[in-house]
């Protein structure tokens, strides 16, 4: 028999193991101790091919199974662009403390689309080989150019056989035409509620009035279109959270369960704001309290309430396909299966990128829509898409289910190759894990209630608090 | 302090060393026969030291020992 190499990182009171096909189990330091000296006993054995962790002889079931699991870790599901982030406009008629992705006064002449713009883009899209496309329209503000929003959306209604299209909108200012736009099934709206009036107030608006017409046009598209057309983040400033019962129960009144919490990213033009050199360990600590007021409410209700990230990695780590989210797959290949258009054409890997090409950090464009794709430069982007090799992954247990993000390690750091733990995103990534690893495991049935609901099954395996000796 | 190092780990010393000095770079390691040498730990921090240096050298052997099978892994996989 041979066994998969395993990984292995103390979590609680026992060793977490994982294969590279994104198996695991727990097991006390007496078997890492048999296991690493090649002393495993015949109970071992049985125990590492019952779990998938080994196999008799190469092509066995065992064996066949292990390579189809690695290989589902490894594929993107999607064969080819069919996700595309348009910026229509980077004017904007707010001016948040923390806005990273440049925007320009909302009178201010030459940050639009022009016909011919329009024109190459619509090109761009009906060259893609797909029928199936999603397009999210970002800015500055979408909603100032509901004209281009609405050219875009006509065009790959007629060419595309499944079109799905999300405003990212400040939800500010809502004409009688947006609401019309909204109006649509195939249409959704992505917006950033950060607490209740005061915060929303102190980071967005810095206006009360405007803060509370911003609430009222919430509660409007959920009385008119529902909550499942409608998704809302709050961004985090870690020096000075909001309340988060606060934040909950913020989220409750409009009708939505699902909130997508994240740290501002004090990159681009939010360099402006010192950011924290303990940043991980406060980061953490609020991810915990949040998530454990989750779990007390959730506890026998009906409305479950999510962290939508956690939910995903926890998704993540429970099996393959969760490969849409570009913060955290493996490989993470730039131009694969989406990529952004700015104002005047050009195209970005990602929107971080386009944040450091407007701040003159360093121009990681990957073409433009008049002449198409740089190959060469995408090819030179994604020879660090995937994390196997790397020297500190690949010791790492929690290597299957992470992922990599060279544009964020260069916006960061400015380089793809700062050792993992002195990152951001590892550290940010390894405290989640660790979180999802102690929840996974627990016997609490308040936590298995959210944790089941979360994954998304209807009992919960009494054999993940089990610890193998 | 110093650790023995158990003969099946002796082929993971040198490579578990330039790991450790990598994550650790305020302390020294090296070599004294079959022992890991480490000065600059602070007293409060040698039970943790002694376990990842224990872990260094399993998870050093673990990798060595799995680059055939990744190998041959890739080989079935990408031909």
């Amino acid at each position: 028999m041979e066994t998969w190499p395993l990984r292995f990182r103390p979590v609680g009171n026992s060793i977490l193991f994982s294969d590279e096909a994104g198996g695991w189990f727990r097991a006390t330091d007496t078997f890492l101790e048999r296991y690493a000296s090649g002393r495993l006993s015949g109970a071992d054995s049985q125990f590492l091919l019952g779990g998938g962790h080994a196999f008799e002889r190469e092509g066995d079931l065992h064996h066949t199974s292990f390579l189809n699991r690695w290989s589902r870790r490894h594929t993107l599901r999607a064969a080819s662009i069919d996700y595309v982030i348009l910026v229509p406009t980077l004017r904007c008629n707010l001016a948040c403390d923390y806005c990273q992705v440049s925007r320009a006064a909302e009178n201010a002449k030459g940050y639009d689309w022009d016909a011919s713009t329009l024109a190459r883009t619509l090109a761009f899209l009906d060259a893609l080989p797909t029928d199936t496309i999603k397009i999210e329209f970002q800015g500055g503000e979408p909603l100032l150019r509901l004209d281009l929003l609405d050219a875009v959306r006509s065009f790959c209604r007629q060419r595309f056989k499944t079109a799905q299209f999300v405003v990212c909108s400040n939800f500010q200012r809502v004409s009688l035409e947006a609401w019309q736009f909204f109006d649509a099934a195939d249409t959704s709206l992505s917006t950033s509620i950060d607490g209740p009036r005061e915060v929303q107030s102190r980071q967005r608006t810095h206006d009360h009035g405007a803060a509370e017409l911003f609430f009222d046009n919430v509660t409007e598209f959920v009385a008119r279109f529902g909550n499942a057309r409608i998704s809302a983040l709050p961004t985090i400033d870690v020096n000075n959270p909001p309340d988060l019962g606060q934040l909950i129960a913020t989220y409750e009144r409009l009708g939505l369960n699902s909130i997508y919490l994240r740290p501002i990213n004090r990159q681009g033009f939010a360099r402006r704001q010192p950011q924290r050199t303990d940043q991980a360990t406060v980061w953490h600590k609020l991810y915990g309290e949040f998530l454990d007021l989750l779990i007390e409410r959730n506890f026998g209700s009906e409305r479950i309430f999510e962290e939508y990230y956690f939910s995903h990695v926890l998704r993540r780590v429970l099996r393959s396909g969760s490969d849409r989210h570009v913060d955290i797959r493996n490989p993470n290949p730039v131009a694969a299966d989406y990529v952004v258009i700015d104002h005047d054409g050009t195209i970005f890997p990602t929107d971080e990128a386009r944040m450091m090409a407007r701040v003159g950090q360093i121009n990681l464009s990957i073409g433009n829509v008049a002449s198409g794709l740089d190959r060469e430069k995408i090819d030179q982007l994604n020879a660090s898409c995937f994390n196997d090799l790397d020297p500190d992954c690949q010791h790492c247990a929690y290597q299957p289910y992470c992922g990599t993000d060279q544009i964020d390690s260069v916006s960061r750091h400015g380089r793809v190759d700062v050792p993992r733990p002195e990152t951001w995103f590892c550290q940010r990534h390894l405290g989640l894990f660790d979180k999802i690893f102690e929840l996974l495991t627990s016997a609490d049935p308040k936590v298995q209630y959210s944790m089941s609901r979360w994954a998304g099954v209807t009992t919960w395996p009494k054999h993940l608090t089990e610890v193998y000796s | 302090m110093d650790i023995l190092v158990p003969a099946e780990f002796a082929a993971a010393v040198s490579s578990a060393l330039v790991r450790l000095q990598y994550l650790y770079p305020s302390y020294a390691f090296q070599t004294e026969g079959e022992r890991i040498v480490v000065t600059g730990v602070e007293p409060e921090r040698l039970p943790e030291m002694q376990r990842e240096i224990t872990y260094a050298l399993y998870r050093e052997k673990i990798y060595a020992d799995g680059l055939p099978m990744r190998r041959r892994l890739y080989e079935r996989l990408f031909g």
